[in-house]
């Protein structure tokens, strides 16, 4: 099973994305954050944007990667409707977003994401493993 | 977990959680509810976390739990830590959040419910054309970066200056609008660029505006020195904080203080409880980077005030002081600041984390303005849009029992997804409009997921704080206009 799921909890929400590989869980892990900000068959994929991220460990590895979406969107008001993502070497990330630029006349913004946190954050899987599998939590 | 089993029952609403509950636990936990709330606070993890926030290094007296009590990121929501500034005693960004200085404001009017309710549909919508929510765009200020930095040093003092509201305002806003320490250096840039346009924007989640009227008056003397002593009488609270500017710094000193806080040989049992002692360079880093997204959030809660006045001067042709908007107070619920307490009967300095707590300071204490120095701090405790929310003062066992905190709101009873599929096919707008609130919104999920039946009754909240001597009740108001992002 691909794809990704909301989670709840009681004052915030949580994503759990679930890929074949790490890299594909990671691209689904964006895809529900950006479910919440806008509905997302109102989202072109018109233009690209590239993202990189280095982190210390797979866990923050998987935090500055939101986070990093979240301050692209909210300096440059991009909204990601699909990526690619590749994880060349140990700790760091290199991405391929397509997406188009928020256009209030056509795009609801639904909610204010501030920030993905590292409570109750697990990634699971191994090298060679049929699924991997995020969860994160965000504050609203 | 049958937390019955864990929890020691004391007098006054308390509920120690041992020291011996888990391993590594540096002092017990204290919870302050009744024992109906305690059943909806045991449903989630909130203890949990407040067991762990007992690993802090230089924690002392209690890890606390507020009665609106809920389950959180790292620190539970209605938490408060304090830790011995000279003994190693750590900060930690996870205690205070990624909404720095989220808080409240309230102004009073001399307007009755009488005279606002045939303009009330009016007067919501000019509100909610004047007051940025700041979805899917901007707010209306553009500043250069230079401005921007001279918000951060200046806090609400900055608005006020630019004619955003008058010297008066800063007198009754807690640290004076400007808590001392910020440094605009240690923001970086990443939190200026995306936050810097937002300032004067309210934002979404449970942020809101709310016109309200007195429905009772609970403690007439402290009603009285606050302006708010006659039933009927039409008030406004804003409830906000600092924005994306303050989301970024929680951001970036996360990732910084969560590698730091292994080097310093930490181990916490969450790592959004991530720390490193005040008195260390990223421990002083962040204090100067989170008081100048403290002094953010004070000039953009300043310059909706202001803007707040205004939209009442539209609708009611009436300059703002003619209609006797003079601000009441306004309070911080989610910040970590140094303070004197006294401590197994010795002075010592304190870094007190709340989050989603507000400060509560008894009679007498310096820092309480001069015009409520004899009734003690006013303290402002929002409730949901359906029912009612409250005024108080500081309770007279708030120093011993909390180090001077009490609760900051309802506290979430269910989650946002569940609130949307407990109201699906609802016309929630409706409903209210029915019991005479009108509330507009950006869109039906908003709305939904704060939805009264999201929350805790916070009469059952302010009972139990007053029971246990943190905040006593002035006024209940009741809300009848509400504007949200």
């Amino acid at each position: 099973m691909t794809g990704f799921t909301l989670l709840e909890h009681t004052a915030d929400i949580g994503i759990v994305a679930t890929g074949a590989s790490l890299e594909e869980a990671l691209a689904w892990l964006a895809k529900g954050m950006f479910s919440l900000l806008v509905e997302p068959s109102t989202i072109a994929a018109t233009s690209a944007r590239q993202v990189s991220v280095e982190a210390r460990n797979r866990e923050s590895l998987v935090v500055g990667w939101l986070n990093e979406l979240l301050y692209l969107y909210e300096v440059t008001g991009f909204l990601l409707k699909e990526c690619r993502v590749v994880l060349p070497e140990p700790g760091r990330l290199e991405a391929v977003c397509r997406g188009e630029l928020l256009d209030p006349s056509r795009h609801q913004v639904q909610t204010v994401i501030k920030g993905a946190t590292y409570h109750h954050l697990e990634v699971s899987g191994n090298p060679g493993a049929a699924e991997w599998r995020i969860q994160v939590i965000l504050d609203v | 977990m049958a937390w019955r089993e864990v929890l020691k029952k004391l007098e006054g609403n308390r509920w120690e959680l041992p020291q011996s509950y888990k391993a590594g636990m540096r002092v017990p936990g204290m919870v302050f509810a009744d024992e109906a709330l305690l059943e909806v606070i045991a449903e989630d993890q909130a203890l949990e976390q407040v067991a762990n926030v007992a690993f802090l290094p230089g924690i002392v007296g209690y890890s606390l739990a507020m009665p609106d009590i809920h389950w959180g990121y790292g620190f539970p929501i209605g938490g408060v830590a304090a830790t011995a500034v000279d003994q190693g005693g750590v900060v930690s960004p996870g205690g205070v959040g990624f909404d720095i200085n989220c808080g409240v404001r309230l102004l009073r009017t001399d307007l009755t419910e009488a005279e606002v309710r045939p303009r009330l549909k009016e007067l919501v919508a000019t509100l909610f054309s004047q007051v940025p929510t700041g979805l899917g765009g901007g707010g209306r200020l553009s500043l250069s970066p230079q401005e921007i930095d001279q918000v951060l040093r200046q806090g609400a003092g900055w608005a006020v200056k630019h004619g955003f509201g008058v010297p008066e305002d800063l007198e009754v806003t807690e640290e004076g609008g400007c808590i001392a320490g910020a440094d605009p250096a240690a923001v970086g840039e990443r939190p200026k660029t995306r936050g810097g346009p937002q300032l004067g924007t309210v934002g979404s989640g449970n942020h809101f505006l709310e016109v309200q009227v007195v429905d009772q008056v609970l403690y007439p003397e402290a009603a009285q020195a606050m302006g708010l002593s006659q039933v009927g009488q039409v008030a406004v609270i804003i409830h906000c904080g600092s924005r994306g500017l303050g989301h970024q710094v929680c951001t970036d000193f996360l990732k910084l203080i969560e590698a730091a806080s292994d080097r310093y040989g930490f181990h916490l049992p969450d790592r959004q409880l991530a720390a490193v002692p005040v008195n260390s360079p990223e421990g002083q880093s962040y204090m100067g980077a989170m008081q100048a997204a403290a002094n953010f959030a004070w000039a953009n809660r300043q310059c909706l005030a202001h803007w707040t006045r205004l939209a009442f001067e539209q609708v009611f042709g009436r300059s703002w002081t003619e209609l006797g908007m003079r601000q009441v107070y306004d309070v911080s619920h989610n910040l970590a600041r140094l303070e004197e307490h006294v401590v197994n009967g010795q002075s010592m300095t304190l870094c007190v984390h709340r989050k989603g707590a507000t400060r509560a300071f008894p009679a007498g204490r310096t820092e309480v303005p001069l015009q409520y120095r004899h009734i003690g701090q006013p303290v402002l405790i929002p409730g949901d849009m359906g029912r009612y929310s409250f005024l108080a003062v500081a309770g007279d066992k708030a120093l011993e029992r909390s180090f001077g905190s009490t609760c900051h709101g309802a506290g979430r009873a269910e989650s946002r997804t569940k609130a949307k599929k407990l109201l699906r096919g609802r016309d929630l707008k409706k409903e209210l409009e029915e019991q005479g609130i009108i509330v507009m919104a950006h869109g039906w999920a908003s709305l939904a997921e704060e939805a009264p039946l999201a929350y805790k009754d916070v009469a059952d909240v302010m009972r139990v704080a007053d029971e246990a001597g943190l905040s006593r009740p002035v006024a209940r108001l009741r809300p009848m206009g509400v504007i949200k992002g």
